[in-house]
């Protein structure tokens, strides 16, 4: 608060300088020419003698006396203020005849003897009311103020020179002062009631019904102006519940100001009662519907109670109004910002609850509000995909492809839209630049085969070949499948699975895809027993376009027999390499008991490698949501998991929106690394601190 | 004293000009400025300047055949009007300036060029007669009497046979018909006081870079405050006041750009500025030594530091008609209007 008024007086006194010179250059250049025309003033003789010479003369000079010239005019000469003081005499009496222009003439003659006298501004200045200076008015009364600030006719003149310059608040504060000084004065009660007629127009034009009595409705008024008055002291002491007493009395005695339910609403503000001040602001506004301060108060208040919507209109009201007020511009950024945020935590929470059309209603607000985002529509568009509205995520995935062309995400949400619409050459061509774009991530894998399949069910034979060749170009879509697969699923699968198709020579693939896979195979120890048949499959395999579909069938399906033999499928999953890999490794496994077997496999180090700047938010709660039941109920080590996941890039975003309910499981995390000893308390502090910074 | 209570620099109009200004200051009980101007090719120009509208105006030019490094109007009446001025080639001459120019005084004062200059007593009546003082290049320094043609009243010069430069000189304590005394800073960081009554070196110290610029807060009062500014960014105070010698000395360093010169604010003793070759001003106030904890020597403090052009600012002056009101030019070839608010700081 009282930086906003410093600034403001600040910008005041500015404007008052550019004022000010402007009527100093006038006065300067009037005593530039009375200096220059003044031609009797002479040179002084009486100057010591040049100073060799006094040298000489020296013993003769030795009780000099000091001379006073009179070429200046020295402030402390007494001869001058007399004659300055005779000045303003004859401009008094030339007032008294209404002759204004030649009081001025003798109030100048007056200030040029005699400038620290207020009377002679002050005078002058009434001249210039007179003679409708308003501007030179003004400044005189200034100077008299600076010279005498409790002088009331100067406050007074000041009041009503601003009145005419239409510089109503102004021209009432000094009045006010005035008035302060003087509450006797009858003179400057009249103008002040009529000033604040001007202020409130509307409410004085409602108000001429009232013909009870003028007399006490004047004196209500009067009391209701003398009770604000009392308000605003106190809120300069921020005494806030005095203020606010003060206000209301003062809107007993009259109920239709504005200023005061404004105030009032401020002082609500502080003192934290927000609906309060909400109903005083929408009075004010009542009152006068152009009131910023009132629109912007009521913001304030709107946002505290969470309506941020509402809030935001409000600041948008008060910026059109004043478009240049700082304060309202930076709260009205700060809220926009804020319900973005609110808005994307928000729509991934929805996103996290399935609630899709929620979480649609979030994003949309959230795009129009940053329009410069992406991230938005490419959420909404995966929640498009889910309300099966693909072509709203055609759309969607278009626009973040136009500014993102390498957007990984947008091209398989995409692809997945064609799918659903049966455009499937589209999709397709939508999961190759997904595939390409990250070759490691199984899921895109997974849905191409399956995609092929189904445009090889689809009669057009060309296209189907043309696929062929350029997945078989791809090594990893071909050799992913079987090594998921363990000896048990193959033998159920039995020789369906195995059969080999005939192919033209063209289309077998020249690549030597097994060779990578292999080496891969032989550091897991798990599939080292299935190696065999791995390899015999992977031959075939790489000639059979249909088995390849049929493996990603029977992984599709894996997920219903998770529950029967969760160790074994967990097990099976990959090491992720990337976070696609993880999120979607993770998101078939749907109990707890495996997603610790899954996490366990992970080192705590490889967190950030994995995750780079891709971790979800959602994925990260689970994760903690895990540590913290599984790991802590099995007393494994979290230690450097907890340190993996403070070094993943992005972090700390998420963790400004963790809900509670992740700061509860990190709390359980960091006191479950202390009980098991894992690592130094220094360590662990410094842990603790990133997390709770 | 919270931020926004303290002043604020603004600039409230700039004129670039075509030529190297060497001084600039106010004509007094005017809205008028001399700029001190010079060409590379040696010839100068005196500018008057008029703000009219808030806008900088040439009012008047007059060429000259030499350059003007300085110059005062400080030993003239208000309404005389004389400029004293030094040149590029020692000559002091003084102008009429509401005669047209005419040459009131001439004089070949110095072998090398002038570097400084100061008046005195030119419109204060009963602090004796107005003197003005040269320091030059050739290491001398003078003070003249516009009623004696031809002849300095005074001459200081270095006893040794190397002779520094003199870089500034500054009138002060001049508070009765006969007291008087000179400041001269040289290039080697050396001030003398010259006590002008007892032809006498009254006092003399050093610092250690060259002195750009003395100023004393008043010159017709008993000395108070010598305020010196040097190379590399050294602003010192001496406080003089009835002190012969001894004299305690506050001093602070602001980087290593050159502190051109300090001027104080005529209206307010404690206040001043200095003018730096990084571009900036910087307000200091002084605040006097407290006598009941004894300490000997008062302080300085920064109330405002503001960037005001891209090149050194290399002459500053205050308007003694309105207070916060100044000019400044700088080596970009720019005059600026300034004005500094709050300046009612008690």
């Amino acid at each position: 608060m009282e930086l906003q008024k410093n600034i403001k007086d600040n910008a005041e006194d500015l404007r008052g300088i550019v004022n000010e010179m402007s009527t100093w250059e006038k006065e300067m250049k009037r005593k530039e020419n009375s200096l220059l025309e003044n031609e009797n003033a002479d040179t002084c003789d009486d100057l010591p003698p040049v100073r060799t010479k006094l040298r000489k003369e020296e013993k003769n000079l030795n009780n000099e006396k000091i001379i006073k010239s009179e070429s200046t005019i020295p402030t402390n000469d007494y001869s001058y203020r007399e004659k300055s003081l005779v000045e303003k005499d004859l401009g008094n009496e030339f007032v008294k005849q209404g002759k204004w222009t030649d009081a001025i003439l003798h109030y100048n003659a007056a200030i040029d003897f005699y400038s620290e006298d207020p009377t002679f501004f002050c005078n002058r200045a009434q001249c210039y009311l007179q003679t409708k200076q308003w501007a030179e008015a003004v400044t005189d009364c200034n100077r008299a103020i600076e010279l005498d600030c409790s002088y009331v006719k100067a406050h007074y003149r000041k009041g009503l020179a601003l009145k005419e310059l239409n510089n109503i608040t102004e021209a009432r504060r000094s009045l006010l002062k005035a008035l302060d000084l003087e509450p006797a004065n009858q003179n400057i009660k009249n103008d002040l009631l009529l000033l604040n007629e001007l202020l409130g127009d509307q409410i004085s034009n409602s108000n001429t019904n009232d013909f009870e009595s003028n007399l006490s409705d004047h004196q209500k008024r009067e009391k209701s102006l003398y009770e604000k008055e009392r308000g605003n002291s106190c809120v300069a002491k921020k005494e806030w519940t005095d203020a606010i007493h003060h206000y209301t009395e003062a809107i007993n005695c009259f109920s239709k100001d504005a200023t005061f339910y404004c105030n009032r609403a401020l002082c609500f503000l502080q003192v934290e009662k927000f609906k309060e001040a909400e109903t005083d602001c929408t009075t004010a506004l009542q009152l006068d519907p152009e009131y910023v301060k009132a629109y912007h108060r009521r913001g304030l208040a709107l946002k505290e109670l969470n309506q941020l919507k509402e809030a935001l209109e409000n600041f948008q009201k008060a910026l059109d109004l004043d478009p240049k007020n700082a304060c309202i511009n930076k709260d009205f950024m700060k809220l926009e910002k804020r319900m973005n945020e609110t808005n994307l935590l928000k729509g991934n929470q929805f996103v996290q609850k399935k609630d899709w059309k929620s979480a649609i209603e979030c994003y949309t607000e959230a795009c129009k509000l940053y329009p410069d985002d992406v991230s938005f529509n490419l959420n909404r568009a995966l929640c498009f995909l889910k309300t099966k509205e693909p072509k709203k995520t055609l759309l969607d995935c278009t626009l973040v492809l136009e500014r993102d062309p390498e957007n990984v995400k947008a091209y398989f949400r995409r692809a997945e839209a064609h799918e659903t619409l049966q455009n499937y050459s589209k999709a397709h061509d939508d999961f190759l630049s997904a595939f390409r774009l990250d070759s490691s991530d199984q899921t895109i894998q997974n849905r191409l085969t399956r995609l092929e399949k189904k445009m090889g069910i689809l009669p057009p034979e060309p296209v189907r070949s043309e696929v062929q060749n350029v997945v078989e170009n791809e090594p990893l879509s071909k050799a992913a499948p079987p090594t998921r697969l363990t000896g048990e699923k193959f033998l159920k699968l039995g020789g369906s699975f195995v059969q080999p198709l005939k192919k033209l020579p063209h289309q077998v693939s020249t690549k030597p895809l097994t060779t990578v896979r292999i080496a891969n195979k032989n550091e897991d120890p798990l599939k080292s027993a299935f190696e065999e048949i791995s390899v015999a499959d992977f031959n075939k395999n790489s000639s059979t376009e249909e088995k390849n579909v049929e493996n990603v069938k029977y992984l599709g399906s894996s997920n219903s027999e998770n529950e029967e033999s969760e160790n074994v499928n967990v097990s099976e999953l990959p090491v992720p390499k990337t976070s696609m890999q993880f999120t979607s490794a993770w998101d078939k496994l749907n109990s707890p008991e495996s997603q610790f077997l899954y996490l366990k496999r992970i080192r705590g180090e490889d967190l950030p490698q994995i995750f780079k700047e891709a971790l979800e938010s959602y994925i990260f709660s689970e994760i903690l949501e895990t540590l913290s039941t599984e790991f802590v109920k099995y007393d494994e080590p979290v230690y450097h998991y907890l340190l993996g996941l403070s070094r993943v890039k992005r972090i700390k975003a998420l963790l400004l929106f963790a809900s509670e309910e992740d700061n509860a499981n990190i709390k359980t995390l960091l006191s479950h690394a202390k009980k098991l000893n894992e690592t130094s308390e220094n360590e662990l502090n410094e842990l603790k601190k990133f997390y709770y910074c | 004293m919270h931020e926004f209570n303290k002043p604020f620099i603004v600039t409230l109009c700039e004129k670039t000009v075509p030529y190297k200004i060497s001084r600039s200051f106010w004509i007094p009980c005017s809205a008028k400025f001399i700029s001190l101007c010079s060409n590379p090719s040696n010839d100068g120009k005196v500018q008057i300047f008029e703000i009219q509208k808030g806008q900088i105006e040439q009012f008047h030019e007059e060429s000259m055949k030499k350059s003007f490094n300085c110059g005062t109007l400080k030993a003239s009446s208000v309404k005389n009007r004389h400029l004293a001025t030094g040149d590029c080639s020692g000559n002091l001459n003084i102008w009429d300036l509401q005669h047209s120019f005419e040459p009131v005084y001439a004089v070949q004062a110095h072998r090398e060029l002038i570097h400084s200059i100061d008046g005195v007593a030119g419109d204060c009546a009963g602090c004796g007669a107005p003197e003005i003082v040269t320091g030059s290049r050739d290491g001398y320094v003078k003070v003249w009497d516009p009623r004696q043609k031809d002849k300095p009243v005074a001459i200081m010069e270095s006893v040794d046979d190397v002779k520094r430069e003199c870089w500034s000189v500054a009138f002060g304590n001049s508070y009765n018909s006969q007291e008087r005394v000179v400041c001269a800073g040289f290039d080697n960081g050396d001030i003398k006081m010259f006590d002008l009554r007892n032809m006498s070196l009254r006092w003399e110290t050093n610092l250690p870079n060259g002195i750009c610029s003395l100023e004393f807060d008043r010159q017709t009062i008993k000395m108070n405050k010598l305020l010196a500014t040097c190379l590399e960014g050294g602003v010192s105070v001496f406080e003089t006041r009835n002190r012969e010698e001894d004299i305690p000395c506050v001093s602070k360093k602001i980087d290593n750009s050159t502190v051109w010169c300090g001027k104080h604010l005529p209206q307010n003793r404690e206040i001043f500025t200095t003018c730096h070759g990084s571009g900036s001003i910087h307000l200091w106030k002084y605040n006097y030594c407290d006598e009941i904890t004894g300490e000997r020597k008062g302080s300085i403090e920064e109330l405002r530091q503001s960037h005001v052009g891209e090149q050194g600012i290399n002459s500053f002056d205050w308007s003694s008609d309105k207070i916060g009101l100044a000019v400044c030019s700088s080596f970009d070839q720019v005059i600026r209007l300034l004005y500094i608010t709050q300046l009612n700081i008690q």
